[in-house]
């Protein structure tokens, strides 16, 4: 099937899977049970029985919290009555199980290759190419990094606090980060490169000039931030983690100004949730976006600015979570509130580690 | 000490190590790890004795230096920004000076013994004279093709190609 018309399959799923259960039959749980039975059984075939299970394990923390949080509101009758509540999480909780998992089965239908068969003129696949390039670079990379500083010996004594596993993690995401950046340089400039001399396109002087941000530090921070949002995590409880995507927002921002944490925040966010959380993918792509957007309008050049628009952007992260979760069909109020502490923990990693990897790059790009 | 046991150790997918009978790393002992371009020594040192000595953190530091020292320079240079931001690390003997005196100070605080695992490093000579003078107990182990002169004994472990996909490893010692 061509590329194009896969892509517009995809999208009509969606739109349907949408309308029909996060809309119309929204309230109805039988019809909503049936519905997560499908999606189960049709995942279970994708993915094979254990594939299935490791992603509802994965899942299982925050349903669990959901539960927890539904079954408050019932308990203290908190607005509504006790059966109101049990109807309202037995809704939502199928509803976000069946459209996690259909989001995740539509996913497997579209991978990164099938982009690069999409009609698109170099100019523009260029970025699918590199930032392919670059996810295989960091992806093949981190787990020797990871050993590097391990072999440090500074690393090796004391105890294993929190706070040494979140400076390890920063440390091997600044290396990570470091070395991803110059690949992008080198292989960036390749392809514009081999576009002039292959297309006769120029990239350009003129380009150059109107965008202070290259094109391949913007493709180089969404693989960065899309990479760290699902792979560089810490385990804080026993059944939630930090993950350092928020770190790499503010570093985008900080780094590349506000569009390159625009769109390394929106995209490389979102598509890190349609691997793990795909119902909050809509969201997060605006919320992320705008996140990296604040970050980056403090000019690095003046201290003050580079504390303060990061913690501005971190608020409105929260604020726009809560929201979205809010005014979203399929997560309501319950989960608004559910996801509010992950949330802010994030936040202040995010803003914490955001800035010291900033300040680290600083020192490292100056040698 | 650390053991090795004697098996097969899968390096990767067409690759393994015959080890045939148990090998034991002594601190205050030198190893040369000896053998033909890809008869696993640097395989050996990833796949064996990494994961062992990462076990055995309570017991030893260790120090590791990459063949292909390029990313491993990152990661030194990133500690060094976190750490010690003053420094400006430029060369590879500026990140492996840095790794030794951290171990150095490290070892003021928490005195324990170190294997310091090198795989083809340059700088192989000046790392062993600063650990003699240093005064740490070390268990030095090396992969080494050009000459590199020690006058105390060294034991060898031999690596022999059997086959394009399988190496054995032994024990000899001068």
């Amino acid at each position: 099937m061509k590329p194009q018309y896969r892509l517009l399959l995809v999208s009509l799923a969606l739109i349907v899977f949408f309308v029909f259960f996060c809309l119309i039959y929204l309230e109805n749980i039988p019809v909503q049970l049936v519905v997560l039975g499908v999606v189960l059984l049709l995942s279970a075939w994708t993915f094979k029985l254990k594939g299935l299970l490791k992603k509802l394990y994965h899942f299982l923390p925050f349903i669990l919290l959901l539960f927890g949080v539904y079954f408050i509101f019932a308990l203290f009758q908190i607005g509504h009555n006790k059966d109101y509540w049990i109807h309202y999480g037995i809704t939502r909780t199928t509803l976000l199980i069946s459209s996690l998992m259909f989001i995740q089965v539509l996913i497997t239908w579209l991978e990164i290759d099938t982009f690069l068969d999409f009609p698109l003129g170099i100019e523009k696949l260029k970025y699918i190419i590199l930032g392919k390039m670059l996810y295989k670079i960091a992806f093949s990379s981190y787990s020797e990094l990871c050993l590097f500083v391990d072999s440090i010996p500074a690393e090796q004594a004391g105890k294993i606090t929190l706070k040494k596993k979140f400076r390890k993690r920063l440390i091997v995401l600044l290396a990570l980060i470091t070395y991803v950046i110059n690949e992008a340089t080198l292989k960036g400039e390749m392809i514009d490169e081999r576009i002039w001399h292959c297309h006769k396109i120029k990239n350009t002087a003129e380009n150059k000039k109107r965008n202070k941000i290259k094109w391949y530090f913007i493709v180089c921070f969404t693989v960065m931030v899309y990479y760290a949002t699902i792979l560089i995590r810490i385990p804080v409880t026993s059944s939630g983690y930090i993950n350092f995507g928020d770190v790499v927002i503010i570093f985008s921002g900080l780094f590349g100004g506000w569009k390159a944490g625009l769109i390394a925040g929106g995209i490389g966010s979102a598509l890190a949730d349609l691997i793990g959380f795909p119902v909050f993918a809509p969201i997060t792509l605006i919320v992320k976006g705008l996140e990296g957007l604040i970050a980056g309008l403090a000019k690095p050049a003046i201290k003050w600015q580079i504390y303060f628009f990061p913690a501005i952007a971190v608020i409105i992260m929260i604020a726009g979570y809560f929201l979205g979760c809010w005014l979203f069909p399929n997560l309501g109020f319950v989960a608004a509130i559910a996801d509010l502490p992950g949330n802010i923990i994030q936040a202040v990693a995010g803003y914490i580690g955001g800035i010291a990897l900033h300040l680290a790059y600083t020192k490292i790009s100056s040698t | 000490m650390i053991k090795i046991a004697p098996g097969i150790v899968s390096c990767w997918q067409d690759f393994s190590l015959l080890i045939e009978q148990e090998l034991f790393f002594l601190p205050e002992n030198i190893y040369y790890l000896q053998g033909e371009n890809g008869s696993g020594k640097s395989s050996f040192i990833k796949h064996s004795l990494l994961p062992v000595l990462e076990t055995q953190r309570n017991l030893f530091y260790f120090l590791y230096l990459q063949q292909l020292f390029h990313l491993q320079g990152y990661a030194i240079k990133s500690h060094s920004a976190f750490y010690q931001p003053e420094l400006k690390l430029k060369s590879e003997w500026d990140c492996i000076q840095y790794l030794l005196h951290n171990l150095s100070e490290i070892y003021a605080i928490e005195p324990k013994p170190v294997y310091c695992l090198v795989d083809e490093n340059l700088h192989l000579a000046e790392i062993y004279h600063y650990l003699k003078e240093s005064g740490i107990p070390f268990c030095l182990i090396f992969c080494e093709h050009s000459s590199f002169s020690i006058t105390e004994e060294v034991n060898i472990i031999n690596f022999q190609l059997l086959a394009p996909n399988q190496s054995r490893v032994y024990e000899t010692t001068i």
